[in-house]
């Protein structure tokens, strides 16, 4: 059909499966956030690390290459749950970093720009929408946390033999179930913020916000109450809890417990047990899928 | 209860009475915070232009976003071309929504916007982004389709939300208040858009508008609701037809009786006023030539010959104040 007719024309050639719709929208975020630099930058960051890592892992098996950069061995960081919590840290950092630029200008501007009666006015649902507005950021924090973390595991295991893997198949499980926690709570909250109010710098602000604040308040009632409870505020403290849980690690907590002689003093905090910490960022995520389904609509409710 | 104007006919570009109504609504009802907003509406739609008129606060919107499944109905059903609207995301795979409020999707070209749009509707990306400069042709903006919409005058903006509907080739379009904010020419190119559509046989609309003129001009069947009921629905186009046929006449000459007693003869009814005036309803066949001829036989002069019908200002009026609406708002 020319269009030099200027005319209407009805269509009635193959239509996409109602499934593949929300794709739609994820192409379209995914091209707008390879557009940022800053969003190349911090995927060249993770990047990098990931580099380092696994050159970490090689030299651990590569002794001329030790001998040229006069490294022993011995000297080098062990390949064990603790290194690979400590990559999950930096990716996670990254991963924030990304949801924070990306997540919440991603509902934000279509509420501004009245775009949602445009959405969901055609053949797509509420979660539709939703998953094609998250799927980019799942994708990009995919790409920072767990596919680098599961590429450093088969690294070490191609090179330390199948010993190794059987006996530390539960790292694996924890990169990738301890990323997926991580990154399905960042999109979450990054997207539930930003549908909720309805701009891209009050969003970014309260995402921060929700992420330290929390933390802050719970230190003073852990040191005040002395309970180690409070922990569960912060959503930082309770991915702690979560990954040493997954990659079975015993780090303690250091606060204000009480002494010997009734004074507080700086020691270990009692034990959360894992369960505690699965079950609050189900609570989080319950409450970000409740302000969306509140906030997601074509035209605000009236009242 | 609506007033009594005539009841919907098939126009002659109404579909035939086999196939599903353009609009088809049984006891619908929607409530917002706890208030009634429509109450049990019920009527059938079969026209190809549908105009939608009310004064504000009639529910008018309301029922175009209940229609698109925006709202749930608190009671009763309504069918968009056969399909029950509970159908959800399904249902509107055939419709196109052009919203009353300025609404885009920030930085994109006019091109990427009606491209997302068309594939949201289903189309294949090529398809999406063939139909996307076809759409922008169509409605004007050719030239400025790889702009941002960011910068699109309110006038191009609104434009860009008619593209977007029609992007995908729907059956049935909802055109919430098209005309808002346009000047005269703006406004004048949206008209001849919309009786394009409707010319094109290939899509059937809703157009809401509180500009009866508008209206007026490209819809063939209108419905108009009143503090969220029915007040009238009639077929504009059997309107046209029935009352083109009375003429106004105002004659001089003695032979005036005469000439009356002619027409009602010829099987016209006539009405005689003071001042020499009168009204003629002409049947069916009798050409209005007639009425000179007659007047002509009987040396009678016609100082005055109008063909009145009602306009669709009074057809509205007629049923705001009518004692059913009345009813209805009590």
């Amino acid at each position: 059909m020319p269009i030099f007719e200027h005319a209407y024309h009805p269509y009635d050639g193959p239509l996409t499966a109602p499934r593949r719709l929300p794709l739609a929208i994820a192409r379209r975020g995914l091209a707008e956030a390879f557009a940022s630099r800053l969003v190349v930058l911090l995927l060249g960051a993770a990047a990098i690390a990931t580099l380092v890592f696994a050159i970490l892992i090689y030299l651990h098996y590569n002794l001329p290459a030790l001998r040229i950069l006069r490294l022993a061995v011995t000297k080098l960081v062990p390949i064990d749950a603790q290194f690979f919590t400590v990559f999950l840290v930096i990716a996670a950092v990254l991963a924030f970093f990304l949801a924070l630029w990306l997540g919440p200008p991603a509902i934000a501007r279509d509420q501004a720009n009245n775009a949602l009666p445009l959405y969901l006015s055609r053949p797509i649902t509420r979660p539709q929408y939703l998953w094609g507005k998250m799927l980019p950021l799942l994708l990009l924090l995919s790409v920072v946390t767990w596919l680098p973390g599961l590429f450093l595991f088969v690294l070490q295991a191609s090179l330390a033999g199948g010993q190794w893997f059987a006996a530390n198949l539960h790292i694996a499980a924890g990169i990738f179930l301890g990323s997926l926690v991580w990154i399905v709570l960042l999109s979450l909250l990054a997207n539930a913020l930003s549908a909720a109010l309805k701009r891209r710098w009050p969003a970014t602000a309260a995402l921060v916000g929700l992420f330290f604040i929390p933390g802050i308040v719970g230190g003073i009632l852990d040191n005040f109450l002395t309970t180690p409870w409070g922990r569960l505020l912060s959503p930082l403290a309770l991915m702690r809890i979560i990954w040493q849980g997954l990659f079975r690690l015993n780090v303690p907590a250091y606060g204000f417990v009480p002494g010997p002689d009734g004074h507080r003093v700086w020691g270990v905090l009692p034990p959360v047990p894992a369960w505690s910490a699965w079950l609050v960022v189900a609570l989080l995520a319950a409450g970000c899928l409740a302000l969306l389904a509140r906030s997601l609509r074509p035209y605000p409710p009236i009242r | 209860m609506p007033v009594s104007l005539p009841p919907p006919a098939p126009t002659a570009a109404a579909p035939a009475a086999a196939s599903p109504a353009t609009i088809a609504m049984e006891g619908l009802a929607v409530q917002l915070a706890g208030r009634p907003i429509l109450h049990g509406l019920t009527c059938q739609l079969h026209g190809r232009a549908i105009g939608l008129l009310g004064p504000n606060g009639a529910g008018k919107t309301t029922l175009i976003h209940t229609l698109l499944g925006f709202y749930r109905p608190s009671a009763g059903s309504a069918h968009l071309l056969g399909a029950p609207i509970a159908a959800g995301a399904a249902a509107r795979a055939a419709i196109g929504y052009m919203p009353e409020r300025d609404a885009f999707i920030a930085r994109m070209t006019g091109v990427q916007f009606l491209r997302l749009m068309g594939e949201l509707s289903g189309l294949p990306p090529d398809t999406a982004l063939e139909r996307a400069h076809e759409a922008l042709f169509f409605v004007g903006l050719g030239e400025a389709r790889y702009r941002p919409l960011e910068s699109y005058s309110s006038g191009m903006k609104q434009m860009a939300k008619l593209a977007q509907a029609v992007v995908h080739g729907p059956r049935l379009l909802f055109l919430d208040e098209p005309t808002n904010g346009l000047d005269p020419t703006a406004r004048r190119r949206m008209i001849q858009l919309i009786r394009a559509l409707r010319a094109s046989g290939e899509t059937r609309f809703l157009l809401s508008s509180h500009l009866l003129h508008d209206v007026e001009e490209c819809c063939d069947e209108i419905l108009i609701l009143k503090d969220g009921r029915i007040a009238a629905q009639c077929d504009l186009e059997a309107e046209r037809r029935t009352h083109r046929r009375f003429v106004f006449v105002e004659t001089q000459g003695e032979g005036a009786p005469a000439f009356w007693a002619a027409l009602q003869q010829r099987g016209c009814v006539c009405a005689t006023a003071p001042g020499n005036r009168g009204k003629i309803i002409l049947p069916e066949g009798l050409d209005a030539a007639e009425i000179f001829r007659a007047a002509a036989a009987h040396q009678v002069q016609l100082r005055r010959f109008e063909y009145k019908r009602d306009s669709l200002e009074e057809i509205f009026l007629r049923a705001m104040n009518s004692p059913a609406a009345a009813a209805g708002a009590a």
